[in-house]
């Protein structure tokens, strides 16, 4: 009996887990059990969904029933609960928070600021500007103007798939493309970094 | 409702009213009822090289202050069937004109017209935000300089940022001499880095100049091989699905007469 049902707390919130095999009038007694015990620990709680058996419709809903005026929990959903499925937003932007993603080709006139990183998917023609505080990558052409650890961070790198930038900083360092150097089409994955306080470049 | 197009550049001198005039003939010429629109307010020369400069009654100050309709405005071309030009005011500036009355503009010649071709000013500031409110084509037009390819460059970003998106590349004044020498961007470099479509190549070619001069556009006698280049375009406008045209130039006395030798089969 004890088995039949059991709260688990996620970091979304709570989930309900239900014997596959339990019929619903063994799951309404488990719970009625369940209620005499002390419960406040689940009380304004999440539920954001159940795994194990599947419900109908009518037994939802008096589990819904249940679960708000005996157990006063928040249900947002009795859907099947799925690790995958539901996702903390917040969490991804803490992580997407410090990296700028562009899935375009910057044109002459577009500048990026980054307070991390800066991931081109696309071109970054001559006249666009990139400027992040930690490292650039551009998966494309980068024509234009790139400035990676604009804070003074001379571990930034820049890289592309064809380093052909008009110029480019790391750190305090400065660097341009070579006079007279041509329209290079061919892509050939490079890399920018800093060694000996000098800008130098190395296929990747 | 009317096609809509915007023809711009960002640089000025690249062709942008030669192409405007010679785009809008060669629709008309294939059936299409045009209309030109000239937006560049203070500096009009539209109406000079389609000939109508000594017509003009009403221009477009006229219509958005309310003086006169647009069709009123309009100077049908009495040579061409179908082609019509709403002429830009001489002594007025940009700011005389806004870009929503730019769209109620457009919006008044309703769907009587094929096609409305807008020829937009140099620049990327007022006259440029008129030209580009109405239109949801756009034709940039770029020389084979570097100048030309970064302002383009620009142009298109800031038409996808105002969300028009069907945007189409003419490279014009193209050297061929100068590209199979090397000394001059080809249009594989240009494409590469506008990445946009290629609506087509028309060459360097004395025949503009002179029908520019005579106020009759190049595509009116279609010989010469810029107004073949033109009434291409047109005709990909149209949906007409066209190779690009051979401008290349036979390079020894051998590849001369191949040359000829093709072109007389």
């Amino acid at each position: 009996m004890k088995n039949i049902i059991n709260f688990k707390g996620v970091s979304e919130g709570l989930i309900l887990q239900i014997k596959e095999t339990a019929d619903f009038d063994s799951i309404l007694k488990s719970l009625e059990e369940k209620s005499k015990q002390h419960s406040s620990l689940i009380e304004n709680a999440n539920l954001v969904g159940i795994i194990g058996k599947k419900l109908n419709y009518s037994e939802k809903a008096s589990l819904e029933k249940i679960l708000i005026e005996i157990f006063k929990i928040n249900v947002l959903t009795l859907e099947n609960f799925s690790y995958n499925r539901v996702v903390d937003s917040n969490k991804i932007e803490s992580i997407k928070n410090d990296t700028t993603f562009v899935e375009h080709t910057l044109r002459s006139g577009n500048e990026i600021n980054s307070n991390g990183d800066i991931i081109v998917l696309g071109d970054v023609n001559p006249g666009a500007v990139l400027k992040a505080k930690g490292n650039i990558i551009v998966f494309g052409k980068l024509r234009g103007v790139a400035y990676a650890g604009i804070n003074g961070d001379e571990k930034a790198f820049i890289a592309a798939n064809l380093l052909a930038p008009s110029q480019i900083r790391i750190g305090n360092l400065i660097s341009r493309a070579p006079d007279n150097d041509g329209i290079s089409r061919e892509l050939s994955p490079e890399k920018a970094y800093v060694n000996d306080n000098r800008i130098e470049i190395k296929k990747i | 409702m009317s096609e809509v197009i915007v023809i711009t550049s960002g640089k000025g001198g690249v062709g942008k009213t030669t192409s405007t005039a010679n785009i809008g003939t060669a629709l008309a010429k294939l059936g299409n009822s045009v209309v030109v629109i000239d937006s560049d307010i203070g500096l009009r020369n539209l109406d000079v090289v389609l000939g109508l400069e000594n017509r003009i009654v009403f221009d477009i100050v006229d219509v958005t202050s309310g003086n006169c309709t647009a069709k009123k405005a309009l100077i049908k071309d009495r040579r061409l069937e179908g082609l019509y030009l709403l002429p830009a005011a001489q002594t007025k500036d940009k700011e005389a004109v806004s870009p929503e009355n730019m769209i109620a503009l457009v919006e008044e010649l309703g769907d009587e017209f094929d096609y409305i071709l807008i020829d937009c000013p140099a620049g990327i500031e007022r006259g440029f935000k008129n030209a580009i409110a109405a239109a949801k084509r756009a034709i940039v037009v770029s020389t084979p300089e570097v100048s030309a390819v970064r302002d383009a460059d620009r142009i298109i970003g800031l038409l996808e940022a105002n969300d028009i998106n069907d945007i189409k590349l003419v490279v014009n004044m193209i050297k061929m001499q100068m590209v199979q020498r090397g000394d001059m961007l080809s249009i594989d470099d240009i494409t590469d880095i506008l990445a946009i479509d290629l609506i087509g190549a028309v060459p360097d070619d004395e025949a503009v100049v002179i029908s520019t001069n005579r106020g009759e556009p190049v595509v009116k006698d279609e010989s010469s091989l810029s107004a073949k280049a033109f009434m291409n375009i047109a005709r990909r406008i149209t949906g007409e699905d066209i190779p690009l045209l051979d401008i290349s130039i036979p390079t020894n006395f051998m590849d001369k007469v191949l040359k000829i030798f093709k072109l007389s089969k």
